[in-house]
């Protein structure tokens, strides 16, 4: 009985000491972890700057991707420091910062580019015909007019003419 | 009823008329082309104004300063302003003469805080520093030992600064180093511009 409680306690021992072990982030973990994070901030930025070029709204967009920063540079920091996990967890949270961003870019680039092209239609197109039409509307009103003061004028002159 | 004496004024109404229903395209036609692109950097006091700024440093005392960008490139830029720390001995960075030609100092950088700013838009940055550091036994010299900046602790292990002989000063200077992402070449390079504080190291 005496022996199989020592056995447990040796076992509890042998956990408690090897499971963190094995749980510990090592500096190549840490540093794939940073790189990692680091494209994912790259790729989110080339997928926000069309959306930007686009007219799209993204100053939320960048507020994300601004925490994101701030996450990877005190994983750096705390790669320096040695403390790899901390610098792994950062990274991964920098990471998960950005999930579904690239879908949102498109997402708002789309919008932007089909506001932008509706804006181009009524403000250049539009706009463009419209003046056309009262330029030549005008004309045709002017010559209309014309016409019809001229007949206007010989009626009322051969009148004139008969009293 | 002579309409030609109508002419002038109904040229004049279609004019206006026209002119009205242009505005929309003018306005977006008409519009001078944007020639200059470049970035602004800049550092203003706990005031948000360009005076004042901190120079005669106490150990562990905080100061507050206000570090921002404008970008005027034309497109969405994503910016790293490299922190370093340098005694007056040790490589300065240059942001003068063509962009291409200026090169940063080659000290390490301590901390990067990355800035994504759209087109035409600006970011600022509220930075608290301190400084923690000791005077040599002889007292020729400050040895610091670290630097806290917005509550991350950047070690300034090895960096000494030796005393101005002239000016009977501890001179050192915080350096925020501007950087841009190239989207073509995949890589951030020295974007030509820094501000700079220049300390006064008090040794008490």
């Amino acid at each position: 009985m005496k022996f199989w409680v020592v056995k447990l306690c040796v076992a509890l021992l042998l956990v408690l000491f090897l499971v963190p072990a094995c749980l510990a982030v090592d500096e190549g973990q840490a540093r794939s972890a940073i790189v990692e994070a680091d494209q994912t901030i790259r790729d989110c930025y080339l997928a926000v700057a069309p959306a930007d070029k686009a007219g799209g709204n993204i100053s939320d967009m960048l507020s994300v991707l601004q925490d994101a920063g701030m996450l990877l540079s005190r994983a750096d920091l705390a790669l320096e420091r040695g403390d790899f996990d901390s610098a792994y967890n950062l990274a991964v949270q920098s990471k998960a910062r950005l999930g579904g961003f690239i879908a949102e870019a498109n997402s708002v680039k789309d919008k932007a580019e089909h506001s932008g092209f509706v804006d181009f239609m009524i403000n250049i197109v539009g706009s463009s015909a419209g003046t056309v039409a009262v330029v030549f509307g005008s004309f045709a009103v002017w010559f209309w007019l014309n016409r019809r003061y001229a007949k206007v004028g010989h009626v009322e002159q051969d009148e004139s003419q008969r009293v | 009823m002579n309409l030609s004496e109508y002419k002038v004024l109904f040229i004049v109404v279609t004019a206006v008329v026209a002119l009205f229903v242009a505005s929309p395209a003018l306005s977006k036609l008409l519009v001078y082309p944007r020639t200059e692109f470049f970035s602004e950097m800049w550092l203003l006091n706990s005031n948000h104004t360009a005076e004042g700024y901190p120079h005669n440093i106490t150990r562990g005392t905080n100061y507050d300063v206000f570090l921002g960008i404008g970008n005027q490139l034309g497109y969405c830029a994503y910016y790293v302003v490299e922190v370093k720390f340098r005694n007056e001995t040790q490589s300065a960075p240059s942001s003068f003469g063509p962009i291409e030609n200026r090169t940063p100092s080659s000290m390490p950088s301590l901390f990067n805080i990355s800035a994504f700013v759209a087109d035409e838009q600006d970011w600022e940055l509220p930075v608290t520093f301190s400084f923690d550091y000791g005077v040599s036994l002889d007292k020729s010299s400050l040895v610091f030992h670290n630097l806290t900046l917005n509550n991350q602790v950047l070690s300034l292990e090895g960096y000494v600064t030796a005393r101005n002989v002239t000016r009977s000063i501890f001179y050192s200077n915080l350096v925020f180093e501007l950087w841009v992402y190239d989207a073509d070449t995949t890589a951030l390079s020295y974007h030509g511009r820094f501000v700079d504080l220049k300390f006064n190291m008090t040794a008490y």
